[in-house]
């Protein structure tokens, strides 16, 4: 590389020891210990919201621990931003770059440290330095051309063409394959091992098994923040690995609904869109049907597009026997659908109005007057009768939604549908970031709506919540359904071995 | 290429017409005061592109103009032997001043820009009034130094190219050299291509802004010394009064983007150069400067539509 001689030597390992790390009273990673090795491949692997990432964004200075340290040998490290993980030449190669569209190539390179002369930018050098690391990297684009309308594959291959610029030693890649076709995840292996035959050391954050095992020299399983195992990969085997990830005890709740699974309320023929291909399923009255999958694998895409958020390519939507061709949401709110979104603070909630206003959003045009005027004891009481069966914490109808604590504001989204008197109810990441007791109340809320006969359609990351839950649940797995699962087969490992192998 | 080969032949095409239908436009008066009108407006356009490539506003610049402006006034009417150069100096130094109060009221207060300059907009304005205690500073208590400049310069026949017009293009040309040439001039198109992007590649958020904001504080606070010296009287409440719209259409019509990332010194000329020359060409075909500020509002709408066009076809191409 350019220049030789940096900060550290090669050689040396980069350690985490104890690391913690919280948001608020969530904690993230609880004493978490890690080491990348000069020359091998250490994979970070765990499920949805087992803190693989945030470790990651920890040894890159995106993250601050609370405790514990970084260490390259026995220097602890100070890495307060990404610059000063830089600096000690590590890189963090993220699952979503972020070019700047407006530069060119070149500059998205050297984007930071660019090089110059006398002051002022050396555009010569500039562009005969990028044209070497890109040949490094095998990767033949014009240097001078702007970085918009770049494949996300190669939007990747620049930015670890910025890490190899800057003379990094230390690479982590988060969930970088995840976007990738199976062709540019091959062209991305061998760079990866490139880079450890000359001494870099690599982190991948996956929980892709056939990947893991293929890429790997060593693997630590992350479980709800803490470290769960740590294999050689020689000697494991990916049964093994999946059982570190899910294995904990826990009470699947079962419950004994009687479904008398009468009428077939959504009906799903080989739905393609963005996102997703050839997705096949139905749900009758009455039934609970989840979705499973990791992060990524199209669940939310399907949703969105059955609710008519997005576009169909190709298939059949069947609501109650007759067909449905959204157009926009409305259209499927008047055939008696509703959708709780995921992100409940941009999709979900009207911040900074009333708990009132938010719940009866939807339905306030029934509740009109003969002056066409909203009749409020009417719209109040029902708003009220919603929100009672849920156990909504809070100060009164009138209080500022943003005040509530998270369950209740997913509760209040959840009641909000539930004046509607949905059909088929949509709940994306029903009680992600929800405490434990506003998620029982939850659950049960959605098992007693099911007794009353409406048809539910639950997408969840949380593998216990879908176990808990479901009658029955597809599991996709890169925009396509891999398999289907009775409740009677319902386990951790069984979800997990279809999603991730 | 293409766009610039379209702005250009518009721009050809509507001097043409202008000249075929207001030939008085094209003598010696018209064409002065074309380049009266341009050295202030220019240097305020150039501070408010560097602001807008970061993608934000700075709405704050007229006033900012006002205050330099009115300080300016106060200090050489009781010492009017001051060499010109300091003058200039005590305009800068009180326009980045202010520009910095803007940056920090962004960066460490965290306040949107827009409602942050939209404060300050209002305080330097008042400040102005508070400085002079409501009175305004005349012709007769200003130094000739000054007064001289905007007046005096090279003679080119009956056309005055004067010493502000000169300086400005200079300033012009600095900034699109540092723009393109300083490793801070590309981090301030690189935090507005992809803010959160050049975070991950250690570019400090508070030095591009600081950048922004200071130098456009700085040149509207020039733009200050400027104003005194072209108009001889500096009332605190019209020295500047809605230079803003001026400078952000000027902006806008010169192909910046208001979103960030993108824009050209050279664009912000020709349109100030276009802002001018229209200014000029309604009083000259008589037009009642009633009318002015509704045309500038139709021609930035315009320049705006045009530009939002160009995204929606791009946005097609690409789906």
């Amino acid at each position: 590389m350019a220049s030789a001689m940096t900060k550290n030597s090669g050689g040396l390992p980069l350690s985490c020891k104890e690391i913690c790390l919280s948001f608020g009273s969530f904690q993230v990673l609880k004493d978490v210990e890690f080491s990348l090795q000069p020359g091998r491949v250490h994979a970070i692997t765990g499920e949805n919201g087992a803190g693989k990432s945030s470790l990651a964004k920890v040894m890159a200075g995106i993250y601050r621990q609370q405790s514990g340290s970084v260490l390259i040998g026995d220097e602890v490290l100070r890495l307060s931003s990404p610059k000063a993980a830089q600096s000690h030449g590590i890189a963090l190669i993220h699952q979503e770059p972020l070019p700047f569209e407006h530069l060119s190539i070149s500059e998205n390179i050297f984007c930071g440290s660019l090089p110059t002369r006398w002051g002022s930018v050396d555009w010569a050098m500039l562009h005969k330095r990028a044209q070497e690391v890109l040949l490094e990297l095998g990767l033949e684009l014009d240097v001078k051309r702007s970085a918009e309308g770049l494949s996300i594959a190669d939007q990747q291959l620049l930015e670890l063409a910025s890490a190899l610029a800057m003379d990094t030693k230390y690479f982590i890649f988060d969930e970088t394959t995840a976007p990738l076709t199976p062709k540019e995840t091959e062209g991305l292996f061998k760079v990866i091992r490139s880079l450890t035959a000359r001494g870099c050391a690599v982190g991948i954050v996956s929980h892709h098994m056939h990947e893991v095992f293929e890429i790997s020299d060593e693997i630590t399983v992350l479980r709800d923040g803490e470290k769960a195992a740590h294999y050689e990969t020689s000697e494991t085997t990916p049964a093994q690995v999946i059982r570190s990830m899910v294995g904990r005890d826990f009470d699947p709740g079962i419950h004994d609904r009687k479904s008398e699974h009468a009428e077939r309320v959504l009906d799903v023929q080989n739905l393609s869109g963005p996102g997703f291909s050839d997705i096949s399923f139905s749900i009758r009255s009455g039934e609970i049907f989840g979705l499973a999958g990791l992060v990524g694998a199209g669940r939310t895409e399907v949703i969105r597009s059955i609710f008519g958020i997005a576009p169909i390519d190709s298939g059949e939507i069947t609501i109650s026997g007759e067909q449905h061709a959204p157009k926009s949401t409305s259209d499927s709110i008047a055939r008696g659908m509703a959708l709780v979104p995921e992100d409940r603070r941009s999709d979900g909630l009207f911040a900074g109005r009333s708990v009132l206003e938010n719940t009866s959003i939807t339905t306030v045009h029934k509740h009109l007057n003969r002056l066409w005027m909203i009749d409020q004891s009417t719209e109040a009481a029902e708003a009220a009768e919603a929100l009672d069966t849920l156990n909504v914490a809070m100060r009164g109808l009138d209080q500022d939604v943003d005040t509530l604590s998270g369950g209740n504001q997913q509760k209040v989204v959840l009641g909000r549908w539930l004046m509607s008197h949905p059909k088929l109810l949509i709940l994306d990441e029903p009680t992600r970031g929800v405490d434990i007791s506003a998620k029982a109340d939850v659950h049960q809320k959605i098992h007693s709506l099911a007794e009353q006969g409406v048809a539910i359609l639950v997408v969840s990351s949380d593998l216990l919540e879908v176990i808990a839950l479901c009658d029955r649940v597809g599991v996709m797995r890169r925009g396509s359904m891999v398999g289907s699962l009775e409740r009677s087969e319902l386990s951790e490992e069984s979800i997990m071995e279809m999603a991730a192998l | 290429m293409k766009q610039a080969l379209i702005r250009f032949g518009g721009a050809a095409a509507l001097v043409l017409a202008l000249w075929l239908s207001l030939p008085s436009l094209f003598d010696s008066l018209a064409i002065n005061s074309i380049l009266a009108w341009l050295p202030m407006v220019l240097l305020v356009s150039l501070g408010q592109m560097i602001v807008i490539i970061t993608g934000g506003i700075d709405v704050s610049v007229g006033s900012i103009l006002g205050l330099s402006a009115m300080v300016l006034g106060l200090v050489v009417s009781k010492n009017l032997d001051m060499p010109i150069e300091q003058q200039f100096l005590i305009c800068l130094g009180v326009g980045t001043i202010l520009g910095s109060i803007n940056w920090l009221l962004i960066t460490t207060a965290k306040i949107q820009p827009l409602i942050a300059t939209i404060a300050t907009l209002a305080a330097f304005r008042g400040l102005a009034f508070i400085a002079g205690k409501g009175s305004t500073v005349t012709g007769s208590m200003l130094p000739d130094s000054l007064l001289n400049s905007s007046g005096q310069g090279i003679q080119a026949g009956d056309i005055t190219f004067s010493w502000l017009l000169i300086g400005s293009v200079v300033i012009a040309i600095c900034v699109s050299l540092g723009l393109k040439f300083l490793p801070w001039g590309r981090a301030v198109y690189a935090y507005g291509s992809q803010p959160q992007g050049s975070f991950r590649r250690g570019i400090s958020e508070r030095k591009v802004l600081f950048i922004a904001y200071a130098v456009c504080g700085a040149l509207s606070g020039l733009a200050g010394g400027f104003y005194a010296s072209r108009f001889a009287i500096v009332h605190p409440g019209t020295a500047g009064y809605g230079l803003e719209l001026t400078a952000i259409a000027a902006v806008v019509i010169g192909g910046v983007k208001l979103t960030g990332g993108v824009g050209r010194v050279s664009g912000v000329a020709m349109s100030c150069l276009f802002l001018a020359v229209l200014n000029v060409g309604l009083r000259v075909a008589g037009i009642s400067a009633d009318w002015q500020l509704a045309v500038y509002g139709f021609v930035l709408l315009a320049a705006l539509g045009m530009d939002r066009k160009r995204q929606l076809d791009k946005e097609r191409l690409a789906a």
